[in-house]
C-alpha cells in the first residue's frame, strides 16, 4: 500500500488512537483481574452501553451531573454483583453467566429506549469529561482516569492482599479454599470491579460520542477486552494476567483498527484481524514468550532475628 | 489461648460424628477428645474415615450428625476459613498449596501480614516482614535457600510437603491437624517435623497427626486413637501397646509381615544383566552411577529422599536429561532420551508424585487401571471392552484389597492410600519387564504394604526385574536382594538386601546398619 498512514507519522495520529483506545483499556483492566481470577466477563459491552444510554438519558431528565454518575457507577456495582452472585452461589459457569447478562442488558436498553438513539444530552463539562474536549494539548480528562485505574489495578493485583487471593483463586481455586480463602468473596470482588470499569467506560463513552444508539454503541467490546487482555499476557486458565499488559494490547487492537480504516480496507477484516491476533497471543503464551508473571518479588532481605513463630493476623 | 487458663474442657471433643458417602458409611458414630498440649495419632487401615474425619474439623465437610465442640463449647465449622480462625490449622493429605506461588506466599496465604497504615493494617501486604519470618522456619528443614523464591510447583514432592508443614507451624492455632505429612519426607525433614511438634506441644498446642508409619507413633504420640471402618475401636498409649497390638487393632487380625511368604523362597539368578548402567552422570544431581539388574532381581535403591534416588529414577526412564554415561538393556547399548523411549525398550517408572502424575479423578477406578495398558481391553484395536476392563480391575482390586471393591467408583471417591494403590496397579499392568518403582508404599498402610509387594514380586517372578527406590529402609531391607545406597548422588556401596534368605528380625537389623553406615561414610 504506497498511501502514508497519517496515524503514525503526526503526534495528532496517536493522540487520537490513544484517546480512542481509552475505553477499551478501561474494560480490559477489568477482564484483566477476571481473567485472572478464572474468570471471563462478556457483560462488558453491554454494560457500558447501559451506562452510557443511562448517563445521557438521566442528564436530559435534568438530574445533576455528579449524581448522574454515582447512580451508573452504582448501577456497574449491581451488575457485577449479579454476575457474581450467579457464578459463585447459584454455580452458574462464568462464560454462561455473564453471556447472559450480555444479552438481557442489550435487551433491556433496546426496549427502553424503543431502539431510539439517545442524543442531545451532552454539554461542554460532559465534552471534557468524555475527552472530545481536550485539557491540554494531546492530553484529556480520560487518558488521566484511564492511568490512574491501570495504576490502581496493577497495585491491587501486585501489592495488596485481594490481589493475592485472586492470583490464588485463579492459580488453584479448590486450593484456595482449602487454604482458607473466601474464594467466593474474591470472585465476587472481581466481577464488581468489572462491573464498575464497564459503567466508568459507558459513562466517558456517552461524553465522547455525544449519541448513545441502543443496538450498536460499545457492542463486541468485551471481545476486544478479552483480546486485550489476552495479548498482554493474560491466561484464560486463570492465575495469570498484566495490567499494563492489557493496557498495550488495547492500544495496540486500536491502532491496528485504524490502521486498516485508512488503508480503506473493509473494516470486516479487522474483526478477522483480531481473531486472529488472539490466536497468535495464545500461541506465544503456550510458546512461553508472552507470559505474564506477578513481579514485585522482594530481593533477598537480610536475616530478621530468630523468632521462630508469627502471631495469626486478627480474623478480617 | 494461654497455657496459664484451665483446660477443664478438652479443646476439641468429637461426639458421635458420622459421615455417609453415596454407598460408604466413612464415619459411624465416632467420639473422642484431642486435650490440649497433646500428640494424639489417628491410625487406621486405608479407607478407615481418617481424612474424613480431619475435613470434618477442619470445616471443609459437615457431619451428617453428631457434634464438634472446641473448648467446650459446641461449634458448627462453616468453612475451612472459619476453622482457621477458630484456631484449627490442618495441613491435607493431598498436597494443598497454588502451583504459581512461592513458599512464602503459599504459607501465608489466607493469613496474609498486612503493612501498617497509621495504627492499624491496611490492604497491603507486608511483604519483607512475611519473607524475614518464612526464612526464619525455613532454617531447620532446608539448607538450600534458593527455593524460597521459586514457584512450588518447580520443587518437587519433598519440599512441597515442607512448604505444606511450614504453613501448619507459622501460625499461633490451638490446634494442628497433619493428615500424613511425613509420607514424602526424608529422615531430616521428619526429624525437624518432631522437634517442631514438640515445641506446639510445650506451647499448649494439641496436635493430631495421622500416619501409616507405626514407629513413628512411639517416637511422638502421646496416644493413638484407632478406627477401623469408619467406626472409633480404641484409644491406646502406643507405647504401652506396642505396635503389634495396635496393627491389630487397626485390621482386625494378626499381621507380622510386610513380606509375602512366597519370597521366602532361595533364588537364582541368570548371569546376564537385563540392565546394565555405567557412570551414568547428571550434573550437580547424579555422579558416576554404575550398576547392574538381573533378571528376577530386586534392587532397592536407599538414600536420603532428595538425594538423588527419585533422581535416578526419573533419569533411567528418560524424564531428565543425562549428560553422560551408558545404559544397556540385554548387553545392547540404547539411548533414553524420553519416557517412550524407555517403555519401547521396556522399562517403566511407577513415579513417585502419583497423586499428580496421572489420577483421572472423574473416571472409574477400572478406568483408571487400565489407562496405561489399553492394549489389553480393547477388541479389534479400538473399542474398549468394559467387560474385560472390569474383570481384569477386579482382579487388581482384590489382591490389592482396595476398598471400597467397586471398580465402577469414581476414583477421587476412594481415600487417598485405596488411589495409589489403584495407580501402582495401573504400572503393574502396564508390564514393562523392567519396572523402576518409586516410593511404592507411600500412604499405604501396613495390611496393603504386603498387597503391594507381593504384586511386585509376581512380576519378578514371572520373569520381570524390579528396582525399588524407597526411604523405608525397613522394608527395602526385606524385599530386596541387593540394595544399592546412593546417599547424595553417588553410589557409595551395596548391600546384600533379605529377600529369598531367612533372617532373623536382628539380621535385618544388621542389614539397616550396613547400609546407614555406608550413606554416613559418604557424607
Ligand atoms: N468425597 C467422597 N465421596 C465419596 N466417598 C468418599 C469421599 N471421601 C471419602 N470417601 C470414602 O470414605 C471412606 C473413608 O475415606 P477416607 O479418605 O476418610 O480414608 P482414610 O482413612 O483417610 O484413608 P487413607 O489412609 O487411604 O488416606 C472411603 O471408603 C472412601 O472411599
Ligand atoms: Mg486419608
Amino acid at each position: 500500500m504506497g498511501v502514508a498512514s497519517p496515524g503514525f507519522t503526526s503526534l495528532n495520529g496517536w493522540y487520537f488512537m490513544v484517546n480512542e483506545s481509552v475505553f477499551i483499556i478501561l474494560i480490559a483492566v477489568g477482564m484483566t483481574v477476571v481473567l485472572i481470577v478464572g474468570g471471563i466477563d462478556l457483560s462488558v459491552g453491554s454494560g457500558m452501553a447501559v451506562a452510557a444510554a443511562l448517563s445521557g438519558q438521566l442528564l436530559l431528565d435534568g438530574v445533576p451531573m455528579a449524581l448522574v454518575f454515582v447512580i451508573v457507577l452504582l448501577v456497574g456495582v449491581a451488575v457485577g454483583l449479579v454476575n457474581g452472585l450467579l457464578i459463585t452461589y447459584v454455580g452458574i459457569p462464568d462464560f454462561i453467566a455473564t453471556l447472559a447478562m450480555l444479552t438481557a442488558l442489550r435487551g433491556v436498553l433496546l426496549i427502553w429506549t424503543q431502539g431510539n438513539p439517545v442524543l442531545g444530552y451532552v454539554t461542554h463539562a460532559y465534552g471534557v469529561i468524555g475527552g472530545s474536549t481536550k485539557i491540554a494539548p494531546y492530553l484529556t480528562v480520560p487518558m488521566l482516569l484511564t492511568l490512574a485505574v491501570a495504576i490502581a489495578g496493577s497495585v491491587l493485583l501486585r501489592y495488596t492482599v485481594l490481589g493475592r487471593h485472586i492470583h490464588a483463586v485463579g492459580g488453584d481455586g479448590d486450593a484456595a479454599v482449602l487454604m482458607g480463602v473466601r474464594a467466593k468473596r474474591v470472585k465476587i470482588a472481581c466481577y464488581v470491579i468489572s462491573g464498575v470499569l464497564a459503567a466508568l467506560s459507558g459513562i466517558l463513552l456517552a461524553g465522547y460520542l455525544s449519541q448513545v444508539s441502543p443496538g450498536t454503541t460499545a457492542s463486541g467490546y468485551e471481545l476486544m477486552a478479552v483480546a486485550a487482555a489476552v495479548l498482554g499476557g493474560a491466561s484464560l486458565s486463570g492465575g495469570r494476567g498484566s495490567v499494563f499488559g492489557a493496557c498495550l494490547g488495547a492500544i495496540a487492537l486500536t491502532v491496528i483498527t485504524n490502521l486498516l480504516s485508512w488503508w480503506n480496507v473493509n473494516p470486516n477484516w479487522s474483526d478477522v484481524l483480531v481473531g486472529v491476533l488472539i490466536l497468535l497471543a495464545a500461541l506465544l503464551q503456550r510458546a512461553g514468550v508472552i507470559v505474564a508473571t506477578r513481579g514485585g518479588q522482594t530481593k533477598r532481605p537480610r536475616l530478621a532475628d530468630p523468632q521462630p513463630v508469627t502471631r495469626a493476623p486478627q480474623s478480617v | 489461648m494461654t497455657l496459664a487458663e484451665t483446660h477443664e474442657e478438652a479443646v476439641v471433643q468429637v461426639s458421635h460424628i458420622s459421615k455417609r458417602f453415596p454407598g460408604v458409611l466413612a464415619l459411624d458414630d465416632v467420639t473422642f477428645a484431642i486435650e490440649h498440649g497433646e500428640v494424639l495419632a489417628l491410625v487406621g487401615e486405608n479407607g478407615a474415615g481418617k481424612s474424613t474425619l480431619v475435613k470434618i474439623l477442619s470445616g471443609i465437610y459437615r457431619p451428617d450428625s453428631g457434634v464438634v465442640s472446641l473448648n467446650g463449647v459446641e461449634t458448627h465449622l462453616a468453612s475451612a476459613h472459619d476453622a482457621q480462625m477458630r484456631g484449627i490449622t490442618t495441613i491435607f493429605q493431598e498436597t494443598t498449596l497454588i502451583p504459581d506461588f512461592d513458599a512464602m506466599e503459599n504459607i501465608f496465604l489466607g493469613r496474609e501480614l498486612r503493612m501498617k497504615l497509621g495504627r492499624t493494617r491496611g490492604p497491603f501486604l507486608a511483604e519483607r516482614e512475611m519473607r524475614d519470618a518464612v526464612r526464619i522456619l525455613y532454617r531447620d528443614f532446608v539448607s538450600d535457600e534458593a527455593d524460597l523464591d521459586r514457584p512450588v510447583r518447580e520443587i518437587g514432592a519433598l519440599r512441597q510437603k515442607v512448604v505444606e508443614v511450614l504453613r501448619g507451624l507459622a501460625f499461633e492455632s490451638s490446634v494442628v491437624i497433619m493428615d500424613e505429612p511425613t509420607a514424602p519426607l526424608s529422615d531430616r525433614e521428619r526429624n525437624a517435623l518432631f522437634v517442631s511438634i514438640r515445641a506446639l506441644k510445650a506451647r499448649g498446642v494439641a496436635v493430631l497427626l495421622v500416619t501409616h508409619r507405626l514407629e513413628e507413633l512411639l517416637e511422638i504420640a502421646d496416644r493413638a486413637v484407632v478406627l477401623r471402618d469408619g467406626r472409633y475401636i480404641a484409644s491406646v498409649d502406643p507405647r504401652e501397646a506396642g505396635i503389634p497390638r495396635l496393627v491389630h487393632l487397626m485390621v482386625g487380625r494378626d499381621v507380622d509381615s510386610v513380606v509375602p511368604s512366597a519370597a521366602m523362597t532361595e533364588q537364582t539368578y541368570p548371569e546376564e544383566a537385563v540392565l546394565a548402567v555405567n557412570n551414568l552422570q547428571r550434573r550437580g544431581v547424579l555422579r558416576d552411577i554404575t550398576f547392574n539388574l538381573k533378571g528376577g532381581e530386586i534392587l532397592g535403591v536407599a538414600g536420603m529422599a532428595g538425594s538423588g534416588n527419585s533422581e535416578l529414577a526419573r533419569a533411567l526412564v528418560g524424564m531428565d536429561r543425562i549428560d553422560s554415561g551408558e545404559i544397556l538393556r540385554d548387553g545392547r547399548p540404547v539411548r533414553i532420551r524420553s519416557p517412550k523411549d524407555a517403555i519401547r525398550h521396556g522399562i517403566a517408572l511407577v513415579p513417585e508424585e502419583r497423586k499428580t502424575q496421572g489420577i483421572f479423578g472423574g473416571l472409574s477406578v477400572a478406568k483408571n487401571i487400565s489407562a496405561a495398558a489399553l492394549r489389553y481391553v480393547t477388541r479389534g484395536r479400538c473399542v474398549i471392552d468394559e467387560r474385560r476392563e472390569r474383570a481384569i480391575a477386579e482382579d487388581y482390586v482384590s489382591r490389592l484389597h482396595i476398598r471400597p471393591p467397586d471398580v465402577t467408583r469414581e476414583m477421587r471417591h476412594l481415600s487417598g492410600g485405596n488411589q495409589q494403590k489403584a495407580l501402582i496397579a495401573r504400572y503393574l499392568l502396564a508390564g514393562s519387564q523392567i519396572l523402576v518403582v518409586s516410593e511404592p508404599t507411600q500412604g499405604i498402610d501396613v495390611g496393603a504394604k504386603s498387597d503391594v509387594y507381593g504384586l511386585i514380586f509376581d512380576h519378578v517372578n514371572s520373569g520381570g526385574a524390579a528396582i525399588v527406590v524407597s526411604s523405608e529402609l525397613n522394608d527395602l531391607t526385606r524385599v530386596s536382594d541387593r540394595i544399592l545406597v546412593i546417599p547424595d548422588g553417588g553410589v557409595a556401596g551395596e548391600v546384600r538386601g533379605g529377600r529369598g534368605r531367612q533372617l532373623s528380625h536382628g539380621d535385618y537389623g544388621v542389614l539397616e546398619e550396613a547400609v546407614l553406615r555406608l550413606a554416613v561414610a559418604a557424607a
